[in-house]
């Protein structure tokens, strides 16, 4: 008897449960899972996103990406984005958690570090954008004033420059979200465990390199495999500031997307884009479950 | 105090579905365009007005809704609000030319042709706006978007600059490059003087220059074979306007890092007494006259030169008017307030304020002395054509602006350019079937 009533409690807790979870889940097949499946099957048609019929020309599109040369030259970008990215925002977040971690006015440390991270990508933009103005920005002027005015660029209008300038944006923006990370997973790391390395005769680089490093394996993936995403998916800060231009030497994969969807009117084209971009961005976000999943380095 | 906030969770409810039924059922009339800058707006919000008053003495019962998107987020917007029922509007600004023909030929336009006939508008406006406003859908001609203002494409100069330098507006190619070289000699490193400027982040500002060179040295014809492609982007007559624009920028005459600035941006440059001369639309005076500026003294225009004398000397330029979507929830109303629209009060409201022409027959806006005289140089002019971007299809056109940004950044490149355009046209078919 007593059984019974506690199964039938567990069933109604089930039952609620699923019931909270049905209107967000909705929500969330309807506008996230629903809008990729409508992609994949653009993709594989002609529309121009305005006409009430289209036609279905099969692998045409993709083919149509592969063969373009600006397809591989947003790819590059986004590679380079990537590579960039991992080496200097990552790095030097974790460089900065290391230094703040347990630091007197550590909380004041972290919130200006971390105050980018609150302003939108747009503002962040339109800061970067009159920073890097040939004639009056900032940069160019700080230059002159310290001698370095040979330096001086058109940082936005160079192609040579436009991609890691905005990367430089972004990553002024991104430091500090790899620093919160950082400092969240030194706060994992075992006390007892340094004071046995101190004990030991470790130095301070040692205790770095051969634990705490090691330690911070899991949240090094986790954060690494973030910022490749975001540097796949990046958007909003190349539109604001170049939208791709001077001649798509910052194009990148989600700028160019945009570009075919809303101002070619290439719906089909633009959909099969945003596919292989879904596709790169989903073998990542496999080794990032993965990873996070994994079991982690014990002393 | 449980029941009492239920109550009045129900009693906020019922107070915003009752407020949205009942906006639904006024007979409101919605108009969205892309008239940003401030005295665009202002003048526009007041034109409306206008038309809502005369409206009201006519014992119409409508209201005008008037909605607005920035310029460069309009051209993504509207074509995505136009294709529901729920967020269609009864009208909205667009350009003539080749997106209006893209969104007709998708369907998604209603077809004004009744409304011109039954309204008289061929007693309000002229031919050469009705030609503007047709278009061949499905074999069929239709019109599909009234025009309300018309730009044209010419030269913004600083008198001043002109004065110090000790030149004159050049009619011809060779006393334009005399004046070029006139004013980049008054440059110094302390203030550096540019001959030429604008502002290509956004790309179109280019077009104006490809536009010019093509039609001053092709031709008309040519070039319209071009837009439809019926014409070779590697055709020596492209390549020679090609050619002149990379002479002007290995000269040096253009104000360097324009890709960094935007169309309006740049005009700092103006202001500052740096920048010369700027190939823009008419509607640049707008912002300069909202910025302080005296028209005649501090800034005035004159038309691109002319390069071949046995070539017609025409003009580029926009035609904004009003198209109405398929889904327009309140077609009849929204024909009374085109009606409004076309008349007098309203154009020579709107025009002077827009730095463009009234379209009608009969409307005199009181121009200042620059606008002024714009209005005999469009009337003579042999013809009128739209400008790159509204010229040629979207995807094509893409091609194109990229393409003109790339030779700023290579000008001795611009032969491979073109070549590269032209092979892009062709493996993606651009103009379709």
């Amino acid at each position: 008897m007593l059984q019974v009533r506690l199964q039938a409690q567990n069933t109604r807790r089930t039952i609620t449960a699923f019931l909270f979870l049905a209107i967000p889940l909705f929500l969330y097949l309807a506008f996230v899972i629903a809008p990729v499946f409508y992609s994949f099957y653009f993709s594989f048609t002609d529309w121009n996103g305005a006409s009430a019929t289209y036609h279905y020309v099969g692998l045409r599109n993709f083919q149509m990406a592969f063969h373009a040369e600006y397809f591989w030259n947003a790819l590059k970008n986004n590679a380079i984005w990537t590579l960039i990215f991992i080496a200097f925002p990552t790095v030097l977040g974790l460089i900065l958690a290391k230094m703040v971690d347990r630091l007197r006015g550590e909380n004041l440390f972290k919130a200006i570090i971390y105050l980018p991270m609150t302003f939108s990508f747009v503002v962040v933009g339109l800061i970067w954008s009159w920073i890097y103005l040939p004639q009056s920005g900032m940069l160019n002027l700080a230059l002159d004033t310290i001698g370095l005015g040979i330096l001086k660029r058109a940082w936005l209008a160079d192609p040579a420059t436009v991609l890691y300038a905005i990367i430089g944006a972004a990553a002024w923006q991104q430091t500090g979200f790899a620093m919160v990370l950082y400092l969240a997973g030194l706060r994992g790391v075992p006390l007892e465990v340094l004071e046995a390395a101190q004990v030991d005769g470790a130095n301070g680089w040692q205790e770095f390199w051969k634990i705490i490093f090691p330690l911070l394996r899991t949240t090094t993936a986790v954060v690494i495999s973030i910022t490749v995403i975001n540097s796949l998916r990046v958007f909003d800060l190349v539109y604001i500031m170049t939208q791709g231009g001077p001649n798509r030497a910052s194009e990148v994969l989600g700028s160019l997307i945009y570009k075919e969807l809303f101002w070619n009117f290439r719906v089909g084209y633009g959909s099969a884009l945003s596919i292989i971009l879904f596709l790169f961005t989903l073998v990542i976000i496999i080794f990032y479950f993965r990873t996070v999943f994994k079991k982690e380095v014990e002393y | 105090m449980k029941l009492k906030m239920r109550w009045c969770s129900l009693l906020l409810a019922g107070i915003l579905v009752l407020g949205v039924a009942l906006g639904a059922l006024a007979d409101d009339v919605t108009v969205y365009h892309y008239w940003t800058s401030t005295n665009w707006r202002a003048s526009f919000v007041e034109a409306l007005g206008l038309a809502q008053d005369e409206l009201a003495a006519a014992g119409l019962d409508v209201k005008i809704d008037e909605r607005i998107v920035e310029h460069e987020d309009y051209k993504t917007k509207i074509t995505l609000l136009i294709q529901q029922e729920g967020t269609s509007p009864d009208l909205f600004s667009y350009w003539e030319g080749a997106r209006t023909q893209f969104l007709a030929d998708a369907g998604r336009l209603y077809d004004l042709s009744d409304y011109w006939a039954e309204h008289d508008v061929d007693t309000v406006l002229p031919a050469s706006m009705k030609d503007a406003a047709t278009y061949v859908v499905n074999g069929q001609e239709g019109i599909y978007n009234i025009p309300f203002v018309a730009h044209s494409a010419v030269v913004a100069y600083n008198p001043k600059i002109f004065a110090e330098a000790g030149v004159k507006p050049p009619k011809t190619w060779d006393e334009f490059l005399a004046v070029c070289d006139a004013i980049k000699a008054l440059s110094t490193t302390t203030k550096p003087i540019y001959p030429l400027f604008t502002g290509v982040k956004y790309r179109w500002p280019a077009q104006f220059w490809f536009d010019y060179l093509l039609l001053r040295t092709a031709g008309f014809e040519f070039r319209e074979a071009l837009m439809r492609g019926e014409e070779s982007y590697t055709d020596y007559r492209v390549v020679r306007a090609f050619q002149m624009w990379a002479d002007l920028l290995k000269k040096e005459y253009f104000l360097p890092g324009a890709a960094a600035y935007d169309w309006q941006e740049v005009l700092t440059f103006f202001l500052n007494g740096q920048g010369a001369m700027y190939l823009m639309g008419d509607w640049v005076f707008g912002d300069l006259k909202g910025m302080g500026l005296e028209p005649g003294v501090d800034y005035d225009y004159f038309e691109f030169p002319m390069i071949e004398p046995d070539v017609p000397q025409g003009l580029v330029g926009p035609i904004d008017g009003f198209c109405m979507p398929a889904l327009s929830p309140n077609k009849k109303d929204a024909f009374e307030v085109l009606d409004q629209l076309l008349t007098d009060p309203v154009q020579e409201l709107y025009a002077p304020a827009k730095g463009g022409l009234s379209v009608t027959r009969t409307a005199k806006p009181d121009f200042d002395v620059v606008m002024a005289k714009e209005v005999p140089m469009v009337a003579n002019s042999p013809f009128y054509a739209f400008n790159y971007d509204l010229a040629t299809p979207p995807p094509v056109a893409d091609v194109g602006l990229n393409a003109f940004v790339e030779l700023w950044n290579n000008p001795d490149d611009y032969i491979n350019i073109l070549v590269k355009v032209q092979e892009k046209i062709g493996q993606e078919n651009l103009f379709g079937e």
